[in-house]
């Protein structure tokens, strides 16, 4: 009996420090903004089939998730008026020798998913319904292989905020205590298939003045391809028009802003799915009233805020190979 | 059972003489002069929040999105400090600090006193600058005088200001003229030798300089040559930082004095698509202090002699301080016929940096001349003297400005010619202050989150 009091009483005190003590630390990044990952295409288990027969139809289900940060949605303002229109578009290439398209999915030009947020945790997904006819096989080939190729192409954006440190010393030439330092930081995802990987901060002095500058590599971690994306045009047209020129493959949109002002950047262009860009915040001076000069002060070391994103059309593909079995005769 | 009470008494005994004959080691100190600290930083608990939320619908203006620092200044040393504290560190973009214009460098208007104390003139330095122009009166005598002559500063201010330093300055003004109210100059200049001798004293509490002056004589000097150096101006950047004059931990003011700082820091926006992020505060003090110490020397000529004598010349240590940041760690001593030599070794015992007096305005973290090592690791030898008496100790480096190394450690050495033709040996105080800026950091940090 009195081991039980004991033990109960322990139980007690052992309940109420660790509710005392507090909970976890707070998470300190956002869950969402991580990952390589965009819109993803899957097929279910035996749709399509492996094998189908001549002269028959089948039927081929394509589950696509946005795994991604970015919301593929319609935006609209208070006034319900649209501010952007954001959609994937799946194009469907098979061989018409051999098969011949019977019904397509409603959604098939105008996708909709919302990425990873507090409402859709793991992103959202739909499921595609495609149905095919097989042509009787001509000719004295047997068993032949055809590919049905899926190819989905979608705007997208890469957002990153990062704290980064503003040191006007960037050499350490002086002595009085820092905050912070500023270095380099190495980055994983953002929840986009484009990708920072890294940023190498610099304050440089130049005349009476000096200049933050941030050079950022970017990298397609994606297994697709990027495109330039124009928001004059549809989505449908940009995706399925004239092959781009030369210039608007690889090419993207990048904004950055550092302590709410936008900076100056160069023109990014994935070479090998990666670009080196470098963004300033132009010059930063003591005794000049500019903006930036203004609002730097004599703000010597801080912590800030790099705002960063990335516009672009994004196309990948998939596909599945369907052996045609002829009816034995 | 006969040698326990013999091994208590012998443990008795040994305990009470290592007690009463220093055999402890280093030299016996007031209880006030002991420790390393000078005016001390601290934030109470409750007054640094950990996470804050920001609202971009506000209820109450008055609060809402503001951070309410309420900083503790605490002289914990032994001499009276003037200086002040700066805020910096956090992103002036979507912060603002009530009371800091990060966007000025200097003061707009901004009036000081200072006196300037030199071998052969004095002077008190009265000046205001305001936008660009300056406007100073200065009294005193600009050339060598025969006779000698006493003043009373805080007379004089009181003719010429009335309480206008006060209505300008209202605390640290009143505080400052309270302490030099009394305080008296006394010149004896000799035409032959070409000398002159300069003594203070503060009528009104009726002592001499030295322990005495506890911290205000560095205090008028280091303003005034920081004034005469770099334009009339204050070293502590009024646009940047708050003031705090504060007297130190002795038996007139046991504990030392404190003060509240409070400072308010505003969320003034929000970056776009930003969740949360962590700020820092830095809290830097910058002050003068004083090190004084005055321990008992023998001054033997002849050290060698075999004749009985009241004492012997020994190495002096300081294992536990002076109350203040730069220590005196040790005094030797070299006995001559004719000279005393006393080697004094200092040393920055503290956590922060050592100033140059002129070098002080860049303690301001917003200032933006760099403080490189020509501006730190510099300490004056304000006074040395053996007990009241005039004889001048010469001393190497003339200047009397002492260069810490990286470590910290400097070294000044000073010759006490032997004035009297004496054969035995006597002993005597030799009185030691050391003036110096110094310089503290306070960080702590803050997650900002957004609350709508």
């Amino acid at each position: 009996m009195n081991t039980r009091i004991h033990l109960f009483g322990i139980a007690i005190v052992l309940l109420f420090i660790t509710s005392c003590t507090g909970g976890g630390t707070p998470k300190a990044d956002d869950p969402y903004h991580k990952g390589t990952d965009g819109l993803v295409m899957t097929f279910p288990p035996n749709v399509p089939p492996p094998m189908v027969y001549e002269d028959d139809t089948f039927n081929v289900l394509l589950r696509i998730e946005n795994k991604g940060a970015f919301n593929l949605v319609k935006k609209v303002d208070e006034s319900l008026n649209l501010i952007s229109d954001d959609y994937a578009v799946l194009l469907i290439t098979t061989n018409p020798f051999y098969l011949t398209p019977t019904y397509e999915d409603a959604n098939r030009m105008t996708i909709y998913l919302n990425g990873k947020s507090p409402g859709f945790p793991n992103g959202d997904g739909d499921v595609h319904d495609y149905g095919f006819y097989v042509k009787p096989i001509t000719g004295e080939r047997e068993m032949p292989n055809t590919p049905i190729l899926f190819t989905l192409c979608y705007p997208y954006q890469t957002e990153l905020i990062q704290d980064v440190c503003i040191d006007r010393d960037y050499y350490n030439t002086d002595a009085r205590k820092k905050v912070c330092k500023m270095q380099d930081i190495s980055l994983s995802g953002q929840g986009a298939p484009v990708t920072i990987t890294s940023i190498k901060p610099r304050a440089l002095k130049r005349d009476n003045g000096i200049v933050v500058e941030f050079l950022l590599t970017i990298e397609n971690k994606g297994k697709g391809s990027v495109l330039t994306k124009e928001s004059s045009r549809l989505i449908e047209d940009q995706c399925t028009g004239i092959k781009p020129e030369k210039d608007d493959w690889n090419s993207l949109k990048l904004t950055a802003e550092l302590m709410g002002r936008p900076l100056t950047c160069t023109k990014v262009e994935l070479l090998n799915n990666k670009a080196e860009v470098k963004c300033t915040t132009g010059d930063i001076d003591d005794r000049v009233t500019n903006e930036a000069g203004a609002v730097l002060g004599q703000a010597r070391n801080f912590m800030s805020v790099l705002y960063v994103t990335l516009d672009y059309l994004y196309q990948e593909s998939t596909s599945k190979t369907i052996r045609i079995e002829r009816f034995s005769t | 059972m006969r040698t326990l009470p013999i091994l208590l008494l012998s443990l008795f005994l040994a305990s009470t003489l290592t007690a009463c004959s220093g055999l402890g080691g280093g030299t016996k100190q007031d209880p006030y002069f002991t420790g390393y600290d000078g005016a001390a930083m601290r934030l109470p608990p409750g007054s640094a929040p950990k996470t804050f939320y920001y609202y971009s619908t506000m209820r109450n203006a008055d609060t809402d999105n503001r951070l309410f620092y309420n900083l503790e200044v605490a002289n914990k040393g032994a001499a009276d400090t003037y200086g002040g504290v700066y805020i910096s560190g956090y992103d002036p973009t979507f912060i603002k600090v009530k009371g800091v214009d990060i966007s000025q460098a200097g003061a707009n208007i901004d009036c000081d006193w200072d006196a300037l104390m030199t071998n052969h003139n004095w002077q008190a330095v009265i000046a205001c600058t305001f936008l660009d122009s300056n406007v100073y009166v200065t009294l005193g005598n600009h050339q060598q005088t025969s006779g000698g002559g006493s003043f009373d500063m805080g007379r004089i201010l009181d003719a010429i200001f009335g309480n206008a330093l006060d209505a300008k300055v209202p605390i640290i003004g009143r505080k400052i003229r309270d302490w030099v109210t009394g305080l008296q100059f006394d010149i004896n200049c000799d035409n032959d030798k070409n000398e002159c001798a300069i003594g203070v004293d503060w009528t009104t509490q009726d002592f001499d300089f030295g322990a005495a002056s506890n911290g205000r004589v560095a205090i008028a000097y280091i303003t005034s040559l920081y004034a005469d150096m770099m334009g009339n101006r204050n070293f502590i950047n009024r646009l940047h930082g708050k003031e705090f004059a504060l007297a130190g931990d002795r038996q007139s003011y046991p504990g030392g004095e404190f003060t509240y700082l409070p400072f308010e820091a505003e969320i003034i926006s929000w970056p776009k698509g930003l969740q949360q992020t962590q700020q820092n505060f830095m809290f830097t003090s910058c002050y003068i202090y004083t090190t004084y110490a005055d321990p008992q020397v023998c001054i033997d000529p002849y050290p060698d002699t075999s004749t009985r004598k009241v004492c012997k010349p020994k190495a002096v240590t300081y294992p536990k301080g002076q109350g203040g940041p730069v220590a005196i760690t040790s005094i030797q001593q070299e006995n001559t016929p004719r000279a005393i030599y006393f080697t004094i070794n200092v040393q920055n015992k503290g956590k922060g940096l050592v100033y140059a007096p002129m070098s002080m305005h860049k303690c301001d973290p917003l200032q933006s001349d760099r403080v490189t090592n020509k501006d730190l690791n510099y300490v004056i030898l304000g006074d040395i003297r053996l007990a009241n008496e005039n004889q001048q100790f010469r001393c190497q480096p003339q200047s009397r400005i002492i260069r810490l190394d990286e470590k910290g450690k400097g070294t000044i050495m000073c010759e006490y010619p032997v004035m009297y033709n004496i054969q035995s040996a006597y002993q005597s105080p030799l009185v030691i202050s050391l003036w110096y800026g110094y310089s503290e950091t306070l960080q702590t940090s803050v997650l900002l989150k957004r609350g709508n």
